[in-house]
């Protein structure tokens, strides 16, 4: 049923194939850019690389990861997972689906076309060095053609992620064959993270489009007084739910793969539908965490602080539900278990650094440091990236029809895990000392530390060249997938998209 | 993963593969960085001397870890998890290489007063744990370190097999580390070249080893029990292979027939022992061990003489390399001509008159040590005599002092006692702090004074194989 051809010739696993393709691509630039700058970092002074070519680094490995990996690759499990779970047929609209995939790739050469410019030598252009939040005067004022370039591939992006969200909701909504109340947990995420998008996103459009009518058209919207400050509300308005976005649907991730791989159900499946709905809703009011240190009033910042506080009250629940399916499970350690366990490890860590940082007078004292840096990529790359890949080998043999090499699949979680608790953990202690971030510069005593975090680096850049060769050698030899590929027909939890 | 595969489906086990990349880079890493420890030293502010120091402990300490850990070899429970001591390993000498990556500011990172030299005297001594009990310290070059244990966890099999086994296992341990030397002297060359010195070029270096042998810990972490074994086949190391081929069954015939030997001091075992081989074998001995010595006490300053002293740089087309980074290719021609040596050793030793070739082939390495101070200052004419120096494994299996088997050596006679190997090992530990307090009075005086020692013992083999005598 779900393998057979849809109502167009783009079925909702070549929908998948292609956002994945996408994402791997890009991750594996944005990854590039971030191996660049570790290893600038591996010594305290600048040497060759002038500071803004590092400036230049850190604003394109951002934008690429966040807009151009992580979102691709979550639509990309969404799409190959989510008909099959709530038996659909297809997709609802996979020509506006289509549309949609397509628009990312001028968007990514676009929001890329600084780097790409510097590299064929193209005057004028190079790459932008404004950090991936883009705040004015900085951005607005930037002679730079590239900033122009990102600017209307964002829109792209906006453009197109409010389609996909629309695609997947109508999915969900008027294809889903099964009852809401047996609706899994994972396309509740999807769900809500669709939702969340199209309110998200236009907004992002639209504050694009102010900064480019400043540009162009010198109509200084943000270059006033307050301008900057209405810059940082909107684009955190947009950016914070952004993140949880980015988050929810590897929270479906787990709570799918964990129970399969533990002989259990998932333990409180309404408890985990009902926070993946408040952590949609709450996250709309928390984006002035971002703002402590921008001169908002006391009673505002203690406003938001509260309310970023209550986000972890459903983040909590949602680690309960996960520890509480573990307990007493009898686990088999695939590459998706030891990647979903993994990604709970990092969430538990990320997540408790994060509760710190929404302290206001915490906030303030580390939100310049790398203790943010470490916080967001314990979330991002040891949570969100590792989910990710947990999703992708567990539905690997639905997206391709074959299997991966089950022990370099395993090498290449326990890598990535390693690599992501050796950078960040070191980068965590950089943090505590206060050590300022997004300089490329730092004391020499603080040297040691930063080139533990530059291996650490390079052990994840090696794992993903162990995925490459896994990937290579499953499309070359083709070793056809099973047909329930990971034994869970005899198992307690429903195995839907195996049937 | 109960299940034993059977030998083809292990050769293609990709888990093995990725630990054989990882190792064999993180070998040639680790060395690199080795080769350029004496330059780091004198870009913190330090001379020969203190190279020459640092080398020294760091062949004493493997000396006395590789006694120990023999000892060991010989309980019961040694065997217990060499797995999990090749994982230990790696993980030991990866903080040993980020101990030197961090050395000059270690100390105001963690309070400590152990100064950058400290630091690096820390480095030395972990990474010992590599080439002492590491899984691939059996690859080339193992002559320029002193000696470790043979691994002894693999069932003994007939003695024409391991014969065989032993020619092939050395040809692969050859070609696997002059790769894996290869790959990272072109790291090397690139770091030092756009990081613009051998500080930073020094630091990726060991940063880089670092984070590859935490990824080989890793993958023979993941393929568990099954690594050693299978790392070993690989190596051709599986028939009692190390490169001092069969020694772990002269030590154990050794440890049956020479038990009184105990009786005695360390150094009237030496001698007793000494005394009771041939006269012949005795000298050869001895003049293998000279040139040993000599080549342990240049080595270390090849790069400075290179570098600092000579400055050899190279410019090709528009682009033009910093000395410190044609140091990297020329250790690139040293490996390529020990992957030729390797290829052309048997060839040599079955058409040319053995106790010839080793003859030739020692002067060649002892003259080279003064070839290098007198080549004219032409990066490919030092390279040239760099890929010579890489060719000795041509003479490799011919060398008296590696316990060859009977069979294969010049000089025949009884496989060489336990005390005199491991004295042999002792004389040369001392070897590169001399060459570093010779290299300090003078660069020209230190070299002359390697090639006098080494020609000296050349001296010493001839009269072994008495040319010129009936
Ligand atoms: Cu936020």
């Amino acid at each position: 049923m779900t393998r057979s051809i849809g109502r167009s010739n783009v079925d909702h696993r070549r929908l998948a194939r292609w956002h994945l393709a996408l994402a791997l691509v890009m991750g594996l630039w944005g990854g590039l850019d971030a191996l660049f700058l570790r290893t600038a970092l591996v010594t305290p002074t600048l040497g060759r690389l002038t500071a803004e070519t590092y400036n230049a680094f850190f604003t394109t490995h951002g934008l690429t990861m966040l807009f151009l990996f992580a979102l691709p690759a979550i639509w990309g499990v969404s799409y190959v997972a989510v008909p099959p779970l709530i038996e659909a047929d297809d997709v609802a609209a996979p020509t506006l689906g289509a549309v949609a995939f397509w628009l990312q790739v001028p968007a990514a050469l676009s929001i890329r076309a600084g780097t790409i410019g510097g590299i064929l030598g193209v005057a004028g252009l190079e790459p932008v060095a404004s950090g991936w939040t883009l705040y004015p005067p900085l951005s607005v004022l930037s002679a730079n053609p590239a900033v122009d370039a990102l600017l209307a591939g964002l829109a792209l992006v906006a453009v197109g992620t409010t389609l996909t969200a629309w695609t997947l909701l109508r999915t969900i909504l008027r294809e889903r064959e099964v009852r809401w109340l047996e609706v899994d947990t994972f396309t509740w995420t999807v769900l809500t993270a669709a939702a969340m998008s199209l309110l998200a996103f236009p907004v992002l459009a639209a504050t694009v489009a102010l900064v480019l009518a400043d540009r162009t058209l010198a109509t200084g919207f943000l270059l006033g007084g307050g301008g900057p400050q209405v810059w940082q509300h909107l684009f955190w308005f947009f950016a914070h739910p952004l993140v949880y976005i980015v988050v929810l649907p590897p929270m479906g991730i787990v709570s799918h793969v964990l129970p399969r791989f533990a002989g259990r159900k998932l333990f409180g499946h309404r408890s985990s539908v009902y926070s993946t709905l408040a952590i949609g809703v709450v996250s709309f009011t928390v984006w002035a965490h971002h703002m402590f240190v921008t001169g908002m009033s006391l009673p505002v910042r203690t406003v938001f602080m509260l309310t970023t506080l209550a986000v972890a009250l459903p983040s909590s629940a949602k680690l309960c539900t996960w520890l509480v399916t573990l307990w007493g499970g009898s686990i088999r350690y695939t590459a998706p278990m030891v990647a979903s366990l993994a990604a709970v490890g990092f969430f538990v860590v990320g997540g408790v650094t994060g509760v710190f940082l929404a302290v206001v007078p915490i906030n303030v004292r580390y939100t310049g440091t790398y203790y943010v840096v470490a916080h967001f990529h314990l979330l991002l790359a040891g949570f969100v990236a590792l989910a990710l890949v947990a999703g992708v080998y567990y539905w690997f043999p639905l997206l391709t029809d074959r299997r991966l090499e089950p022990g370099l699949a395993r090498l290449h979680v326990w890598l990535t895990v390693v690599g992501v608790a050796v950078t960040f953990g070191a980068l965590l202690l950089v943090g505590l000392a206060q050590l300022p971030r997004r300089v490329a510069t730092y004391p020499a005593a603080y040297a040691p530390l930063h080139q533990l975090a530059t291996v650490g680096a390079y052990v994840i850049a090696a794992a993903q060249a162990v995925f490459l060769a896994n990937l290579a050698r499953s499309l070359w030899l083709g070793d056809p997938a099973p047909n329930d590929p990971w034994a869970l027909e005899s198992g307690p939890s429903h195995t839907r998209e195996w049937k | 993963m109960t299940q034993h595969p059977t030998d083809a489906a292990d050769r293609t086990d990709p888990i093995r593969i990725v630990c054989l990349v990882a190792l064999a880079t993180s070998h040639g890493l680790i060395r690199l960085a080795e080769r350029y420890l004496p330059e780091f030293v004198v870009a913190i502010g330090s001379g020969p001397i203190v190279a020459g120091a640092l080398v020294s402990l760091g062949l004493g300490v493997a000396v006395a870890a590789s006694r120990h850990s023999s000892d060991a070899d010989a309980g019961p429970t040694s065997d217990l998890a060499p797995a999990a001591a090749a994982v230990a390993s790696v993980l030991v000498a990866a903080v040993g290489l980020l101990a030197w990556a961090g050395a000059p500011t270690l100390d105001a990172l963690l309070g400590t007063p152990l100064s950058a030299l400290g630091w690096l005297a820390v480095g030395i001594v972990l990474l010992q744990a590599w080439h002492v009990r590491g899984p691939v310290r059996d690859l080339w070059p193992t002559d320029t370190r002193a000696a470790a244990p043979p691994s002894s966890a693999v069932p003994a099999r007939d003695e024409a097999s391991i014969r065989r086994g032993a020619v092939d296992g050395r040809r692969t341990r050859t070609v696997v580390g002059a790769l894996g030397l290869a790959a990272a002297a072109v790291f090397a060359a690139a770091a030092v070249a756009s990081a613009g010195g051998v500080r930073t070029g020094f630091v990726l270096v060991a940063a880089t080893g670092a984070a590859v042998a935490l990824v080989g810990a890793i993958a023979l972490g993941s393929a568990g029990e099954r690594t050693s074994i299978l790392t070993a086949r690989v190596l051709g190391e599986g028939l009692e292979g190390s490169n001092r081929d069969g020694e772990s069954e002269a030590r154990r015939n050794e440890t049956t027939t020479a038990a009184p030997a105990d009786a005695e001091s360390p150094l009237g075992a030496v001698s007793s022992a000494a005394s009771r081989l041939p006269d012949r074998r005795r000298w050869a001995v001895i003049g293998d061990a000279l040139v040993r010595v000599a080549l342990a006490g240049s080595w270390p300053f090849l790069i400075l003489l290179v570098v600092e002293y000579r400055s050899i740089g190279l410019s090709i087309g528009g682009l033009s390399l910093a000395p410190a980074a044609v140091f990297g290719l020329f250790v690139l021609a040293e490996a390529a001509g020990a992957v030729v040596g390797a290829v052309a050793a048997p060839a040599l030793a079955s058409r040319l008159d053995r106790r010839a070739v080793l003859a030739v082939g020692l002067a060649v390495v002892s003259l080279l040590p003064m070839g290098l101070v007198a080549a004219p200052s032409n990066a490919g004419i030092v390279a040239v005599l760099f890929a010579l120096l890489g060719c000795r494994t041509a003479i490799e299996p011919l060398r008296p002092t590696v316990g060859e088997s009977a069979r294969v050596a010049p000089v025949p006679g009884p496989r060489l006692p336990d005390a005199v190997g491991t004295a042999v090992q002792v004389a040369v530990v001392p070897a590169p702090l001399i060459g570093g307090l010779l290299y300090a009075v003078d660069p020209i005086f230190a070299f002359t004074i390697a090639t006098t020692v080494g020609l000296l013992g050349v001296r010493e083999l001839g009269r072994a194989f008495a040319f010129g005598r009936p």
